[in-house]
């Protein structure tokens, strides 16, 4: 017993350490690598606990790989558009000018309730009067209004990706390419 | 960049740990083989002091080292093989040479077996 107490406060200082030099990040929004590698650590880390046969490095080194790959992956995608979009993903607009994007919503595999219940949590019950509502790749929805526009503009360039793309298959703003 | 170091050093301390693990085991189970071979050809050369002479060693040396094996394996393999070694050590003073032979292949196998689990393999992988 006083064996498993000893790796139990072990491992949770070897995980807090990674998650905490992982950063912020690993503890709020969390994009698709985040959360893979949160549910590995937090698997991997349970093993030596729960089998006091095992050796304790069967435990401690794939947690530190895996906050090393983490760190390793998370810089490269700041120097890297190219990698964050493999790995994190883009953003999607599924409402523009208040009105759904099917193909978009197919592509994401929602529903209209799905987008509906997003919305309440906005405190947009109803997608009239939303300018934009993008699927962030962390799978949050954000609204932007025509004022927010006015105001603001797009000056994230994955959106401004998006939403040139966006118009370029609209046939009333644009050529299809 | 803090961080690309901290990352930096933990994937060190990973290849580390790593390589320390492949050469130990590698490094050991190497030496009790070939001890274990040799109490065999001793046994079966009827010479039964030479044979207690190795067997008491392979069970020293492998006491001594247990801490360490029990860091990288198992905490049951590393008992199981020091059993193995200790009823070697036994039927060495008895003289009983069949069954020193038998537990001696036993054991040479679990050591070639725990060797082997560590080479990066694609069975080992998989």
């Amino acid at each position: 017993m006083l064996n498993i107490i000893l790796r139990t406060l072990l491992m949770y200082a070897i995980v807090i350490t990674s998650v905490r030099v992982m950063g912020k990040r690993q503890v709020s929004d969390m994009q698709a690598s985040e959360l893979v590698i949160t549910l590995m650590i937090s698997e991997v880390a349970s093993l030596p606990l729960e089998n006091s046969e095992r050796p304790m490095l069967s435990g401690i080194i794939p947690v530190l790989l895996l906050a090393a790959i983490e760190i390793t992956i998370s810089l490269l995608m700041m120097k890297s558009r190219g990698l964050r979009g493999v790995i994190c993903g883009h953003p999607i607009v599924i409402i523009k000018d208040g009105k759904l994007i099917e193909s978009e919503l197919k592509r994401l595999r929602m529903t209209h309730e799905d987008v509906y219940t997003l919305l309440r949590d906005k405190d947009h019950p109803d997608p009239n009067g939303i300018e934009y509502g993008i699927v962030e790749p962390n799978g949050s929805l954000s609204i932007l209004t025509a004022q927010d526009l006015s105001n603001n503009g797009v000056e994230s360039r994955d959106l401004k990706d998006e939403l040139d793309k966006l118009n370029d298959n609209d046939p009333k703003r644009g050529k299809k390419k | 960049m803090k961080r690309f170091w901290i990352a930096l050093a933990m994937l060190a301390i990973v290849i580390i740990a790593g390589v320390a693990e492949y050469l130990y085991i590698n490094a050991n189970v190497g030496i009790l083989v070939d001890l274990l071979n040799e109490a065999d050809e001793s046994i079966e050369q009827q010479d039964m002091y030479a044979a207690q002479d190795i067997a008491e060693r392979l069970d020293t040396r492998f006491s001594n080292n247990a801490r360490i094996f029990d860091i990288f394996m198992f905490h049951s393999e590393v008992t199981e093989i020091g059993k193995g070694l200790a009823a070697l050590r036994r039927y060495s003073q008895t003289g009983e040479v069949s069954e020193f032979l038998a537990t001696s292949a036993r054991i040479k196998r679990e050591l070639i077996s725990m060797k082997n689990s560590r080479v990066p393999r694609l069975e080992n992988i998989l």
